[in-house]
């Protein structure tokens, strides 16, 4: 008995200091409070956030997915004014139509030390038609002030068995966090945190049981002498089965900082993504999705929109043997196909690894996905004994595919294996090249699908060492202009970025961009070659006057030998870095100054020679200066061989592109005779 | 003679638009002249116009373009807007091939369907077909046929023969029929110089414009349809969501629009107005009172948008603002108009265009009830002076209108009737920023500063932002706004937002690493250390277009410069002054003692607009001060024996 009221005791105290998180039961403390205490910066807190995913079963639509959410969120300051509104998507496809249901929302505000409701009401409520897939139901609550704390609470109803990936951060902190997921066994799904997250939640699971009723209805005639009667048995069977229940519950989870040099914060985000993997019928079949690698290469595989695209050949057939008649070395088979596609089929900007329209119909047309293009370039290598198969990709706008899940991937390529080395190709850019992707499909890994089945993994980092040659000359005039001449050599990802910048100027447009951001000059003799070419790298070279390259102090003469080509700051100026900076690809500059002074001066100094190094020959800056007589030589290079830099060797590099940047500053001294 | 030509014409046109709409589908036949610059040719844009009676009209329109790359693509132009009052009735499109030859077709319902919800708006009635075509090869041309009803006639489409820069025009053609008992009103521009051919009569308006060039875009170039043809045409009878309105003048615009939009929509609740009462009970000054009430709505309510069929137009009530604390920029600017009823104080609802880059007035003599507005905010009339609120923001000082509404033409709705008013206009001296700073240079080149930003006018509002970034911003920000020095360390950030004064300061510490160079005994540094101009603005071997700098402004500053003890000036430079029609600018430093320099500085750029002939000038002015902000001075190691 004693113990028993100690409990109670216990409890009741432990309640009262405890939030109480029921709907509701907004409390004077919380809108009190005037900053998040672990998080002064913050605009606005979600104090709480539950979200809870199941099946409802219902005897005419089976199991119906249903999402119940509730917040809580503590506006501080008029930033955080946003965080008021709430949207909702949803799809809108067809039969397959998710609703919203029970919203209730409740703005609370603190007046004369007395807590004052304010009810969203239907006016407040927006219903938009994105287009015909999708809506978004959208609110916003009223009377918000700063202090204010809001609560919503709605339930989305699904007729999709899949699960949508659940955030579990956000641009503001959360205070607690409550999500619980139960799916019966029939349903069978992996899951995963992303791994790239810098915060990684506790996730608990359990296994309990359930039962539902389900009614059955037969009819019986029987014949007797009176005629025909028909006899309706109501039936109802009880069945038993299994739920996965997924639980995360978790206090103060920081909020997700934004940092420059990251395309998609996304990819940094905590999140819970599932994966539909398998469905098990109550008698035990098994209907597979994706469970293990193995499987998900299968599954794509047996996707008609996938397969068989492979292996249709007899609508391009005339067509490639027209084209590879006589031909018989394979990498120039490789290009000819390659460059064939590129010009015979455009992208229309939509992603996807399987076939939208159809390799027949989009090699039509002239137009298709990335899956109608790239997977008819496999067929097509294939037809032409080149040993191609597909390559699922996942792009920077996606996730990264670390898990066996087929909607771990979103785009696809032709990948050529051959002897210790993979040729990819993309054919839905104009520009690129073999080996030499859009940057959007450059991300993390690819996986090799193979005709046996078999499924690799391979690495998407491009190992090309991009080169920007420069050899620049420079004579320094009696009025201390300088003209001049500048050639230079692109290749590869340089070359494909010129390409794509250029495609469309005219000759003013050219000399525009190539005088843009060099200070007072004038260039003329604007050459640029092999702009179609693209198996070849870009050359262009001009001639330029560049009236004030000279600053004149006293008697003397300063002038960097880089002129226009020096940078004039380190782009990296952060202390500290939350997410790794991703320059795509290595590459190595190489600028050659021939120099030529003029009459009645000589030099006074030269910058020395030196070398920077960053880890070793992860980044090498060297810098080499040579006077004799009225000709100076300087030769610059930059070397950076690692193109992925993690946070913990940001301060390393960061002190690398310092000294690399004051070096390429720094000035050659002239003196009068 | 006219009229048989006339005659002549019409009827042999039928067989001429037969043989020359095969011609304009092929991309060959494009005159040369066209192709310059262009990334798209409009081969024929023909629109007519119908007006049927006060509350319908039909908009026809025909239109030839081709693409000639993927930059061309944008300017296809095959997209039509609708919502519950305009509906389209017809809308196909064709797309050839180079040669001519019929590629594609696209019917009514191939058109995507989307809501055309932007981004700053939370909800709207307004949708958009578009067509979503993937061109396979350049040039492409398309052909493209829409027919529209319109439930109003407020607002008919404009004629702009010169779609945008990179765009030329075969021929352009802008036909309205009329009731010529139902006068028009026209504005129109650029005609003569255009070529354009007028044939307008009694009950009809006929353009036409041929061979109009594509134009490049230039830096500083005024909005293009003050410098090519353009033509607005309005009713004098219109009708708008069962609204019947005329625009015989701005006069009586506005006093329909006073009486049929705005008036009966300031009631409050009674908890508002004891509150407000309570406020400015022991206020005397309007000013005051006024400030008091702007406070209020800063403080109570934010800017949501929901444009929803005549709430495009007319506010929502302030009874509702006042429920739910929210409103678009007329349901704000009402709502405060009602509080400062309240109070006595006079305000009156203005439609404004508002635009941070371009100041775009509405044209006094075109009288129009839609088209030429975006956003309404408050005129407070005092002592013969104009006060203009902003009422969508929550943080802007009371009156304060720079970079968004400030120097153009805007419609005052006043409860006598409306008229056209120039809002403030920020001069070049208003809108100063102040550095001060005292720096201290070492022996290695070393530097040390306190700087103090005071930032006015337009200047403020590009300053006043940074207070509320996070703490890790806001030292990025310094180190890009000071992106010329490298290795800067910022210490302390400290500011202070004078709202009453409209003036905002930064003091911020900061040290920098070799700042000055040094080369043998010699320190060479800037002393122009935190106000460094640069990009220079873009050479054109033959600019086009005219240009202007639409809002001036003044930088001050004043440098106290400590050189280390054992150093002494070697060279300084001479001062310099330059003064034009441009701005003026001037530079100095003196030495104040063996060891304190003092750097001041002065760049002032004026408001105005110039020939394109003046450019070289223009761009020679800005490339002096480049010159002259980077130039460096000497400091030399005293030597040992005297």
């Amino acid at each position: 008995m004693t113990k028993i009221t100690c409990l109670l005791i216990f409890m009741a105290f432990n309640w009262s200091n405890a939030q109480d998180y029921r709907f509701g039961k907004v409390s004077e403390e919380e809108l009190q409070e005037v900053s998040n205490p672990t998080d002064p910066e913050a605009n606005a807190t979600i104090l709480y956030l539950s979200q809870k995913t199941y099946y409802d079963f219902t005897q005419s639509d089976g199991f119906v997915q249903i999402t119940e959410v509730y917040q809580r969120i503590k506006i501080y300051n008029k930033d955080g004014f946003d965080w008021a509104t709430e949207e909702i998507k949803l799809s809108d496809n067809g039969s397959k139509r998710e609703t919203v249901s029970g919203l209730n929302a409740v703005t609370y505000t603190l007046v004369n030390g007395k807590i004052e409701e304010t009810k969203l009401r239907k006016d407040g409520i927006f219903e938009e038609h994105n287009n015909k897939y999708w809506k978004t139901e959208k609110f916003t609550m009223p009377n918000i002030k700063e202090g204010c704390v809001i609560e919503f609470e709605y339930r989305v109803t699904s007729p999709y068995i899949s699960i949508d990936d659940m955030n579990l951060q956000y641009t503001i902190p959360i205070k607690e966090l409550d999500i619980s997921v139960r799916i019966p066994e029939y349903f069978n799904f992996n899951k995963y945190v992303n791994p790239r997250a810098t915060y990684i939640p506790k996730v608990n699971e359990s296994t309990v049981s359930r039962t539902e009723e389900v009614r059955s209805k037969s009819r019986e005639s029987n014949s007797t002498g009176f005629g025909n009667t028909v006899k309706t048995n109501f039936s109802s069977d009880k069945f038993n089965f299994k739920e996965y229940k997924t639980e995360i519950k978790l206090s103060n989870v920081p909020a997700l900082k934004s940092e420059n040099f990251v395309s998609n914060l996304n990819t940094y985000r905590t999140k819970l993504i599932w994966e539909y993997a398998f469905y098990k019928s109550p008698s035990g079949q098994i209907t597979d999705y994706a469970s293990n690698w193995d499987e998900v290469t299968k599954t794509i595989y047996d996707n008609s929109d996938f397969g068989s695209q492979l292996t249709q050949t007899n609508y391009f057939e005339d067509d490639i043997d027209a084209l590879i008649t006589g031909v018989t070395d394979d990498s120039q088979k490789l290009n000819l196909i390659y460059n064939f596609v590129k010009s015979k089929v455009k992208w229309n900007d939509y992603l996807g690894y399987t076939a939208d329209s159809g390799v027949k119909k989009a090699y039509k047309e002239g137009v298709g996905n990335v899956g109608d293009i790239n997977l008819m370039l496999t067929a097509m290598l294939r037809y032409a004994k080149i040993n191609a198969n597909p390559m699922l990709i996942s792009t920077r706008s996606n996730d990264i595919p670390l898990f066996p899940a087929t909607g771990a991937f979103n785009y696809v390529v032709a990948a050529v294996e051959v002897l210790n080395d993979v040729i990819i190709l993309d054919a839905t850019d104009k520009f690129a090249t073999p080996n030499v992707l859009p940057v959007r499909a450059i991300n993390w890994q690819g996986r090799i699908i193979r005709k046996a089945g078999s499924s690799t993994w391979f690495d998407l980092l491009p190992k090309d060492i991009v080169q920007e040659n420069v050899s620049l000359l420079a004579t320094i005039n009696g009025d201390l202009s300088i003209d001049g001449k500048v050639r230079s050599q692109l290749t590869s990802f340089a070359a494909k970025n010129f390409r794509s910048e250029y495609q469309n100027f005219n000759a003013e447009e050219q000399l525009m961009a190539v005088e843009k951001d060099k200070g007072e000059i004038e260039v003329s003799n604007y050459e640029i070659s092999d702009m179609e070419a693209l198996n070849k790298p870009i050359t262009y070279n001009y001639d330029y006057h560049l009236e004030s390259g000279i600053e004149q102090i006293g008697d003397k003469l300063f002038l960097t030998p880089m002129l226009f080509f020096a940078p004039n700051e380190n782009p990296f100026k952060q202390d500290k870095r939350e997410y790794p900076v991703d320059f795509i690809y290595s590459f190595n500059d190489r600028y050659q100054v021939i120099m030529t002074i003029p009459d009645g001066y000589e030099v006074e100094s030269m910058p020395s020679n030196s070398v920077v190094q960053f880890q070793g020959d992860a980044g090498e800056f060297k810098y080499i200066a040579k006077a004799s007589g009225k000709s100076l030589q300087f030769l610059i290079s930059i070397n950076l061989n690692k193109s992925f830099i993690l946070p913990g060797e940001y301060d390393n590099f960061k002190q690398f592109y310092q000294l690399m940047t004051e070096k390429q500053a720094e000035k050659v001294v002239l003196k009068k005779i | 003679m006219i009229k048989t030509c006339r005659l002549f014409f019409v009827l042999v046109f039928p067989l001429i638009c037969l043989s020359q709409e095969e011609n304009l589908v092929t991309s060959h036949t494009i005159p040369s002249a066209l192709l310059e610059n262009a990334n798209a040719v409009v081969r024929l844009d023909d629109i007519h116009i119908e007006v049927e009676s006060y509350n319908k009209m039909v908009y026809t329109n025909k239109r030839i373009v081709t693409i000639l790359n993927s930059s061309g693509n944008s300017k296809v132009g095959t997209s039509m807007g609708y919502d519950e009052n305009v509906s389209i009735k017809k809308m196909e499109a064709k797309i050839y091939n180079s040669s001519g030859e019929e590629i594609k077709k696209f019917k009514k319902n191939d058109f995507e369907d989307v809501s055309a919800v932007d981004g700053g708006t939370l909800y709207s009635d307004s949708r958009v077909k578009y067509m979503r075509y993937t061109p396979t090869d350049y040039p492409y041309t398309v052909v493209f046929e829409t027919e529209v009803e319109y439930g109003y006639t407020a607002y008919i489409p404009r004629w702009k023969p010169i779609e945008g820069y990179y765009i030329s025009t075969e021929t352009s053609r802008y036909s309205i029929k009329y009731d010529p008992s139902n006068e028009l009103n026209i504005y129109k521009n650029y005609f003569k110089e255009f070529n354009v051919l007028n044939n307008s009569k009694d009950g009809e308006i006929y353009y036409e414009a041929y061979n109009l060039k594509a134009i490049m875009h230039e830096a500083y170039s005024p909005n293009l349809t003050d410098v090519t043809p353009y033509a607005m045409i309005n009713l004098k009878n219109f009708s708008y969501e069962g609204y019947i309105g005329n625009t015989n003048d701005w006069h009586s615009l506005g006093q329909w629009m006073h009486e049929q939009l705005l008036v009966g929509r300031t009631e409050v609740s009674e908890k508002t107005k004891s509150e407000i009462r309570s406020l400015v009970a022991n206020m005397v000054d309007p000013i005051d009172k006024a400030k008091a009430v702007y406070q209020y709505v800063q403080n109570n309510t934010r800017y949501i948008s929901v444009q929803e069929g005549i709430g495009g137009i007319q506010p929502i009530d302030a009874l509702k603002v006042d429920e739910v604390k929210y409103g678009d920029c007329k349901g704000l600017s009402n709502y405060t108009k009602a509080l400062l009823d309240l109070v006595g104080v006079e305000s009156y609802y203005t439609r404004v265009y508002a635009s941070p880059d371009n100041l775009v007035s509405i044209k006094n003599d075109f009288v129009s009830f839609l088209g030429q507005t975006n956003h309404v905010i408050l005129n407070l009339p005092y002592k013969g002076e104009n006060i203009w609120l902003e009422c969508t923001s929550q943080t802007s000082p009371f009156g304060y209108s720079a970079n968004f509404t400030d120097d153009r033409d805007v419609f005052v709705i006043t409860p006598e009737g409306g008229k056209i008013v120039r809002t403030k206009v920020y001069s070049a001296l208003e809108n100063l920023l102040d550095t001060k700073a005292n720096i201290i240079v070492t022996e290695n080149g070393d530097m040390e500063a306190k700087i103090s930003l005071n930032s006015y006018g337009t200047q403020y509002g590009h300053h006043v932002g940074i207070q509320n970034s996070t703490l890790k911003d806001q030292t990025l920000h310094y180190k890009n706004y000071w992106n010329y020095i490298n290795n800067v360390d910022v210490g302390s950030m400290t500011y202070n937002n004078d709202k009453d004064s409209i003036v905002f300061t930064e003091n911020i510490e900061l040290t920098a690493k070799k700042y000055a160079s040094q080369t043998g005994d010699r320190l060479l540094l800037s002393p122009n250390f935190f106000n460094v101009l640069s990009n220079v603005p873009t050479r054109y071997r033959d600019r086009t277009l005219p240009f202007e700098i639409e809002r001036g402004f003044y930088d001050k500053d004043d440098y106290e410069i400590s050189i280390p003890e054992n150093f002494e000036v070697e060279a300084l430079q001479e001062d310099t002054h330059i003064k034009n029609q441009f701005g003026e600018y001037a530079y100095s430093i003196v030495k104040k003692s063996e060891i304190i320099l003092s750097f001041k500085r002065t760049f002032i750029l004026n408001k105005g607009a110039y020939a394109k002939e003046d450019y070289e000038a223009f761009r020679n002015f800005w490339l002096e001060v480049v010159k002259q902000d980077k130039s460096r001075i000497i400091l030399i190691k005293k030597s040992l024996t005297p």
